[in-house]
């Protein structure tokens, strides 16, 4: 067996040994399973956040995408999603942590009661993820077909099995300790890959130099239309304070003061992560590898051409953890959407026993369900992914926030705002119009936003219960 | 109308997103290119170093609404 399949065996049993260790205490209850039971520290947070966001996308598919897209381009998605954290970290994190619930949609349908809250935000949920899963494990299907020589479903249906088992086991526990050993190894592994090609090939900016006049299209941006970088942008932005798992990771914080901090902790991460990867390595790989046909396959054939076998083995399971620590979090926001939201009232009167069951069944059938889906793969995993996360965007950002901060936002208001968000971004991204990849997002926001302001001015206002707890989140 | 957002948040947020906001209308930013790479993704860059540590630093030195 070669070293780097020893190593990869190592992590994976690493992995559901986590999951197996906290299969007690997350059975322990509801708070336990799907929030940890609000006892993350700090340090730890801030690492299975960055984690968390740090997907097979920010490791397989930031340099994809910068090496088919430009710099620019993919700057202008990643300044996104860390700006997004401000957002977060500022209006959102604090009122909602003191909110005490489990997910998002706790929040959105107790502050706008009926059926769209209720049902189309888990929906919305199930779906958007279910399709950022699947572009998930096809990075670690290609990571282990490029470097392991296995084959793309084997390594498709390997890593699927050993993170839903972890997943349903051990729950959100479980899902942040993995996170913290698996976020750790892709900052190791990453800059260390960054640091040994600056050694090996010069300093950043010279190397830059050469790859820019080898492929000049690699920093340019005069092709991409200024709405798609604004979209894009926007698209994250808006994106981090509303998806599920990383507000589920503002509910795991022992305090309100805790979530904020790590949220920002985890944005230094994140940026340190993504930078080396676009201004450092993908301009080696454009020297070395010009040309490639598959743009995601790049850091691979980095690793590949460029390192010993360990660090190769080292580089498959960062990949794989990058991969991983997205996806049980995916999983688990999504289990969450069916357990919980959708089928919670259900499963509160058919008792104990049953509770377990289905909390432990549904993420099996989630995974294997986008495993299927996954043998099939997206080409683009970045971009085929953020469409998705624009639905989440595009209907969530605007009631999410009227609902922490104005007054006058009532049911109306708010459910108009979810499905007019909703169907603008569908219609404009599925309709077939002439309009810039990735604008949908601005008009949906716009969209949503209005909808908001005309649905509260002609809804009544809110009880008085809401608005008196809502009054209470922003106490000190 | 809205619950009240802490003057030092405020300013947080209007000096990050004003900055973004400068990179989306300056037409110079993306006509010119500083080795190879046109200045806009040089100033989302900076964005993405500056942004997380004054997030950082608000954080730490007293935040509160």
């Amino acid at each position: 067996m070669s070293v780097e399949a020893i190593l990869v065996g190592v992590y994976l049993a690493s992995c559901t040994g986590i999951g197996v260790y906290f299969a007690r205490r997350g059975a322990d209850s509801e708070s336990e399973y799907w929030v940890a039971g609000r006892s993350i520290g700090v340090a730890a947070n801030a690492m299975a956040i960055m984690a968390s966001l740090a997907s097979g996308g920010s490791i397989i598919g930031v340099m994809g995408l910068a090496y088919k897209s430009g710099i620019p381009f993919t700057l202008a998605l990643f300044a996104g999603a860390i700006l997004g954290f401000p957002l977060a970290a500022v209006l959102v994190a604090a009122p909602l942590r003191r909110f005490e619930s489990i997910t998002i949609s706790d929040f959105l349908t107790f502050r706008y009661p009926g059926a769209v809250a209720r049902w189309c935000v888990p929906l919305f949920i199930l779906f958007s993820f279910t399709v950022y899963i699947v572009a998930q494990m096809k990075a670690a299907g290609i990571t282990a077909q490029v470097l392991l020589g296995m084959e793309y479903k084997t390594a498709v249906t390997a890593s699927t099995l050993v993170f839903v088992a972890y997943v349903s086991l051990g729950g959100m526990l479980a899902v942040t300790w993995t996170d913290v050993v698996q976020g750790t190894l892709m900052l190791l592994v990453v800059l260390g890959t960054a640091a040994a090609l600056t050694y090996d090939q010069g300093a950043p900016l010279a190397v830059l130099d050469r790859a820019t006049e080898a492929a000049p299209k690699l920093g340019e941006m005069t092709q991409t239309p200024i709405a798609s970088l604004l979209g894009i942008f926007t698209l994250w932005a808006a994106a981090i304070p509303v998806i599920p798992h990383i507000v589920m990771r503002v509910f795991t914080a022992k305090d309100a003061e805790g979530a904020r901090v790590s949220l920002n902790l985890a944005m230094i991460l994140y940026s340190i992560l993504i930078l080396a990867a676009v201004l450092i390595i993908v301009p080696v790989g454009i020297l070395l590898h010009p040309g490639l046909q598959d743009a995601d396959q790049v850091f691979l054939k980095v690793m590949q051409g460029q390192f010993p076998p360990f660090v190769r083995g080292l580089g498959i399971a960062a990949v794989l953890a990058a991969v991983m620590s997205t996806t049980d979090a995916l999983l688990l926001a999504c289990s969450a959407a069916v357990t919980h939201d959708l089928l919670g009232p259900f499963l509160a009167r058919k008792g104990e026993r049953v509770r377990r069951l289905t909390t432990a069944a549904v993420p099996w059938a989630i995974g294997l369900f986008a495993m299927a889906c996954a043998y099939h793969p997206p080409k683009l995993i970045t971009t085929f992914y953020s469409s998705a996360i624009g639905l989440l965007s595009a209907s969530l950002f605007v009631p999410l926030l009227a609902g922490l901060w104005w007054k006058k936002a009532n049911r109306i208001g708010g459910s108009a705002s979810i499905l007019v968000g909703a169907v603008v971004y569908l219609a404009l991204e599925l309709g077939g119009f002439a309009i810039p990849k990735f604008s949908p997002v601005l008009f949906a926001l716009a969209a949503s936003a209005g909808a908001m302001a005309l649905g509260s001015a002609l809804g009544k206002p809110p009880a008085p219960e809401i608005s008196l707890r809502i009054e209470r989140l922003h106490a000190n | 109308m809205f619950y009240r957002l802490g003057g030092k948040d405020a300013a947080f947020l209007l000096v990050v997103f004003g900055l973004s906001a400068v990179g989306f209308v300056l037409p110079q930013l993306r006509a010119r290119a500083w080795h190879g790479v046109s200045w806009f993704g040089w100033w989302m860059a900076a964005l993405m170093v500056a942004g997380p540590l004054v997030g950082y630093l608000h954080m730490r030195t007293g935040a509160r609404r």
